[in-house]
């Protein structure tokens, strides 16, 4: 009996522990991003040396909303670039503020909610993409499904010569 | 006549100590004793209080179940679980609203732990439920408006009568005590694991009815009271 009382108080004082235990699921990035890798003519990942600046734009009504989102970088192998709340969003790639290349993405736009604690987030599904190739090659999407898990989206293929250009 | 047997079984057993019974001899005895176990040792009805304590007391959510329980050998409990929950919650610091209701179920088994201390007025168990919902949701916010490119577009978020459900097990451990007569009580912590749970493309249940909230696992902690049924 005595065993059974104390048996009976642990469990007792248990409630007050346990609730603690609760585990927020609330991710580190509420954010989602369109990932690009930037890959030679052989698949392998480069780097652009000189000065690149990335323009996001949309299109509201009868005006063009530009938003700078890269300012001058040197040696981008990648991007993270936000898409719109529209179904479109184009991003122009300046190198060197010479030449431009215009990516333009069609997307779906999926409003989520994960936890009532952390707030929504939007995810987006691609639809389609297209790119001028002045300085690029081409645009391959590797994942269409753009969410918070930062997971590469596009590959941006360049050709590179033998002496880096 | 339960209590009978139970009290001639611990005047037998307490003879065999100052006896010095030889070991097989003590070994078969104990065997014929728990095979003279009535296989069937009643019923009892057992409503969850702790879940509507907590709505009483402010909580966003309601969770009460009654269970039915039965008592096989003094040692093996299955038992049925029905319960609702309801869950009606803005989270005021980002005006997220979710509301569901609905009922839940679980099925189990627990096993006696105490089953040869018949002497005792309880007793402590453990056991494991499988249990499951099927429910629909509806969550709301305030509209998302883009945080980039100047905010131009604005996205509204409300989905009602989100279909879902859920699966998933419990780990329980637990005691009863008897109180008066046929009425007992008892608490019980439960391990719930996260089997399955259908999302949609817009959202994750935010609360599982009979689970809690939505997440790989959780702890609960239950305080029944108990009806042992005359029949």
């Amino acid at each position: 009996m005595k065993k059974l009382s104390v048996i009976f108080c642990v469990m007792f004082l248990s409630a007050f522990f346990f609730p603690a235990c609760e585990v927020e699921n609330c991710p580190p990035n509420a954010l989602a991003f369109a990932y690009f890798s930037f890959v030679d003519q052989y698949g392998r990942a480069v780097a652009y040396t000189d000065t690149l600046t990335v323009v996001g734009q949309i299109d509201s009504g009868d005006s063009t909303i530009n938003d700078t989102l890269i300012n001058r970088e040197t040696k981008v192998s990648e991007l993270s670039l936000p898409l719109s709340y529209g179904t479109q969003t184009r991003f122009v790639l300046s190198y060197n503020g010479r030449t431009q290349d215009v990516i333009t993405i069609d997307h779906r736009n999926i409003p989520y909610f994960m936890n009532l604690d952390c707030g929504t987030m939007m995810f987006y599904e691609v639809t389609n993409a297209e790119t001028t190739t002045r300085m690029l090659d081409s645009l391959v999407i590797t994942n269409p499904n753009i969410d918070n898990n930062e997971k590469e989206n596009f590959k941006i293929y360049f050709t590179v010569t033998a002496d880096g250009e | 006549m339960v209590s009978s047997w139970m009290l001639c079984l611990a005047t037998g057993w307490s003879q065999q100590v100052h006896k010095a019974v030889p070991a097989q001899k003590k070994a078969e005895e104990k065997k014929e004793a728990e095979k003279d176990v009535p296989l069937y040792q009643g019923l009892s009805l057992e409503w969850e209080i702790a879940g509507l304590g907590s709505y009483l007391l402010g909580s966003d959510i309601l969770n009460s179940e009654i269970a039915l329980r039965a008592n096989l050998k003094n040692r093996f409990l299955p038992v049925v679980e029905v319960g609702y929950g309801k869950a009606d919650a803005i989270n005021d610091g980002n005006d997220l609203h979710y509301k569901t209701s609905a009922p839940y179920f679980r099925i189990g088994l627990d096993y006696n732990i105490f089953h040869k201390k018949t002497h005792l007025p309880g007793y402590i168990y453990a056991g494991l439920r499988y249990g499951m919902s099927s429910f629909s949701y509806d969550v709301s916010g305030p509209d998302m408006t883009d945080p980039n490119y100047g905010g131009a577009y604005v996205t509204p978020y409300s989905y009602s009568g989100v279909k879902s459900n859920a699966s998933w097990l419990e780990g329980v451990f637990g005691l009863k005590v008897k109180i008066y007569k046929g009425f007992c009580m008892g608490w019980s912590v439960r391990y719930k694991m996260r089997m399955s749970v259908k999302e949609h493309e817009n959202s994750v249940p935010w609360y599982v009815p009979g689970f809690g909230k939505n997440a790989g696992s959780s702890f609960n902690l239950m305080y029944n009271l108990i009806y042992n049924l005359p029949f």
